[in-house]
C-alpha cells in the first residue's frame, strides 16, 4: 500500500470513526455516538438541582437567564460540580457571574421518580460571598 | 525478510487481543474495582483523567458492574475491530478481486460541475451557520467563569473568546465563505475555513459538553480542501476518493450509532420503556401521545435502529439512496417533531447532499426551462 494524501486520509478518518467506537470515549473533533443507547431500568428515578437567592431571609428560586446562562447548562454544570464536591467553587462561580447581584444562595439536590413523586430532598448547602 | 520470521511476527500481532484480554482479566477489572471504591492506582488514574473524566462524576450515580461492562465493552470492540482490520488487510494484500473491489469502493465518479454545485449549497448553509454559532459564543459570556478549555485549546493556551474577538472572527469567517462561494483560492480558504469552524466548536464544547449536532457536516468539512482540489487537477469527469469518504464517513456515523446502541443495550432498547423514558425528558405534546401506546414505542424504536443500521448500505445501493435518505429526513424529522432535538435547519441533513448527482438535477431542470421557455415563445 503506498502512503500519499488519498491513503493517508482514509486511515485518519476511519481510524477517527473507529477509535471512539472501541475506546467508548470523543476525541474531537471525532465523536464517539452513544446518545440514547443505555437500557433503561425499572423505577428509574431523575434529580434536579434547585439554587435559591437569599436575600434579607427571603428565599427566590434562582433563574441562570438573569444571567444569560441556559438552564439546561446550568442544571448540567450544578450536577457536574455536585458529583465532584465542588460546590463552594460552583457557588463562587455563580457569585462572579452576577456581579455581586447574589451573594447568598442554598442548594437543595430533589430526587424524583419516574411518576413524578418527591422520593427525597436534600440540601446541600448554603453559601455565601466571601 | 525471510518468511520465517515474517510468519511469526504475524503470529505475535494476531496474538495480541489475547495478551490485552487477559491485562483485562488480570489487572484492569480489579484496578477498575479499587478506582470505583476510591483507591485509584497511577495507571487508572491517567486514564480516567484522560480518556474519561466523567468517571468521577459517574461513580456517583452508577453502580459498579455499569464500569465492568464498560470496560468489558471495550474489549470485546478492541478484538472484533482487530481482527477484522487484520483480514482485510490479509485479503487486499492477496490480490486478486478483493483488492480491485477495495480500491473501486474507495473511488466514485463525479463532474466538476456537480462538486461547483455541492460547494455552493454547502457554503451557502454556512452564511447561516457561522451567524448562529458566533451568536451562541457571544451568549456564552456569562458562562466564562465554568469555562474548562477542550484538550486542544488547553494544548494551544487558546483562552475563550471575548466579545469583539468574536465579531473579528465572525468577520473572516464571513469573507472566507463568500471567498469560497466565489470560487477564489478555495482550497486555501476551504481550509481556513474548517480551522475556524474546529475551533469555534472547541469553545462552545469547553463548558463540560459535547455537542454531535456538527458531527457529520465537520467530517464532510475535513475533506472538502481535499474534494476541491481533486476537482482543480481533474478533466470535468473524474473519479474522486474524497467525495466517497465524505460518503462513507456519513453512513459509518449511522452504521457505528446503530452498533452503539445494539452492543450496549442489545435487544432491550426496543422495549417500550425505554423509549417511554427517553421521551420523558424530553416532553412535547407528541411524545405524550405516545408514551400512551407500546405499539408505537415499539415501532418507532425498530424503525429507528433499522434506518441506523441499515444506512451504510447506501455506498452499496446507489440507485436505493432515496430510501436511506427519506428514511434520515422521517428519523430526524421525528426526532424534532417528538423530542424537540434538533433543528428544522439540521446540519445532519444538510449533509444528504453529497449523495446525491447535483449534474443530473441540474440537466433535469434546465431542460424542463428550455421547454417552459420554449413554450411560451
Amino acid at each position: 500500500m503506498i502512503l500519499n494524501k488519498k491513503n493517508s486520509m482514509v486511515t485518519i478518518i476511519l481510524a477517527g470513526l473507529i477509535l471512539p467506537f472501541i475506546l467508548i470515549t470523543d476525541f474531537f473533533p471525532f465523536l464517539r455516538f452513544g446518545m440514547f443507547a443505555e437500557p433503561i431500568k425499572k423505577d428509574i428515578q431523575t434529580e434536579q438541582f434547585i439554587v435559591y437567592e437569599t436575600k434579607h431571609n427571603t428565599k427566590i428560586i434562582f433563574n441562570p437567564e438573569k444571567i444569560g446562562i441556559n438552564p439546561n447548562t446550568f442544571h448540567y454544570l450544578c450536577r457536574n460540580y455536585y458529583y465532584r464536591n465542588e460546590m463552594q467553587l460552583f457557588s463562587d462561580k455563580i457569585f462572579s457571574s452576577t456581579n455581586g447581584l447574589v451573594n447568598e444562595i442554598e442548594i437543595k439536590r430533589i430526587i424524583t421518580h419516574s411518576s413524578k413523586q418527591t422520593i427525597d430532598t436534600l440540601k446541600i448547602g448554603t453559601y455565601i460571598r466571601k | 525478510m525471510n518468511t520465517g520470521l515474517k510468519k511469526f511476527i504475524c503470529f505475535l500481532v494476531l496474538l495480541l487481543p489475547i495478551v490485552y484480554c487477559m491485562f483485562h482479566y488480570l489487572y484492569l477489572k480489579p484496578a477498575i474495582l479499587f478506582a470505583y471504591n476510591g483507591h485509584p492506582d497511577n495507571f487508572v488514574n491517567f486514564l480516567t483523567e484522560n480518556f474519561y473524566p466523567r468517571f468521577t462524576i459517574e461513580k456517583e450515580r452508577f453502580d459498579i458492574t455499569f464500569f465492568l461492562a464498560k470496560a468489558d465493552q471495550v474489549l470485546y470492540r478492541f478484538s472484533a475491530i482487530y481482527y477484522l482490520v487484520f483480514l482485510l488487510i490479509y485479503l487486499y494484500n492477496k490480490g486478486g478481486k478483493f483488492k480491485t473491489k477495495i480500491s473501486n469502493f474507495f473511488h466514485t465518479e463525479t463532474t466538476s460541475k456537480n462538486i461547483d454545485i455541492l460547494r455552493v449549497i454547502y457554503f451557502s448553509y454556512f452564511l447561516y451557520l457561522i451567524g448562529q454559532l458566533c451568536h451562541d459564543l457571544i451568549f456564552m459570556q456569562p458562562l466564562m467563569p465554568f469555562y474548562k478549555p477542550v484538550l486542544w485549546l488547553r494544548l494551544f493556551n487558546i483562552p475563550f473568546p471575548e466579545y469583539f474577538t468574536i465579531l473579528i472572527i465572525a468577520g473572516i469567517w464571513y469573507s472566507l465563505t463568500i471567498l469560497i462561494l466565489l470560487n477564489i483560492r478555495i482550497v486555501l480558504c476551504t481550509s481556513l475555513s474548517l480551522f475556524i469552524f474546529i475551533l469555534v466548536q472547541c469553545w462552545e464544547f469547553s463548558f463540560e459538553k459535547l455537542d454531535h449536532s456538527y458531527a457529520t457536516i465537520t467530517y464532510a468539512f475535513m475533506l472538502l480542501p481535499f474534494l476541491f482540489d481533486e476537482q482543480k487537477r481533474n478533466t470535468a469527469l473524474f473519479n474522486s476518493w474524497s467525495l466517497q469518504l465524505i460518503r462513507i464517513s456519513i453512513a459509518m456515523v449511522y452504521f457505528l450509532s446503530s452498533l452503539e446502541k445494539i452492543f450496549i443495550a442489545r435487544l432491550s432498547w426496543l422495549k417500550p420503556e425505554t423509549l417511554k423514558t427517553y421521551l420523558s425528558f424530553h416532553e412535547t405534546q407528541i411524545s405524550k401521545i405516545i408514551i400512551q401506546y407500546d405499539f408505537l414505542c415499539i415501532l418507532i424504536s425498530a424503525g429507528s435502529l433499522l434506518i441506523q443500521l441499515s444506512f451504510i448500505l447506501i455506498l452499496f445501493l446507489p440507485r436505493w439512496k432515496w430510501l436511506w435518505m427519506a428514511g434520515g429526513i422521517a428519523f430526524h424529522t421525528g426526532t424534532l417533531l417528538i423530542m424537540n432535538i434538533g433543528h428544522p435547519l439540521n446540519p445532519w441533513l444538510l449533509v444528504y447532499i453529497f449523495f446525491i448527482d447535483w449534474t443530473k438535477v441540474y440537466n433535469f431542470v434546465s431542460s424542463k426551462l428550455k421547454k417552459l421557455n420554449f413554450l411560451s415563445s
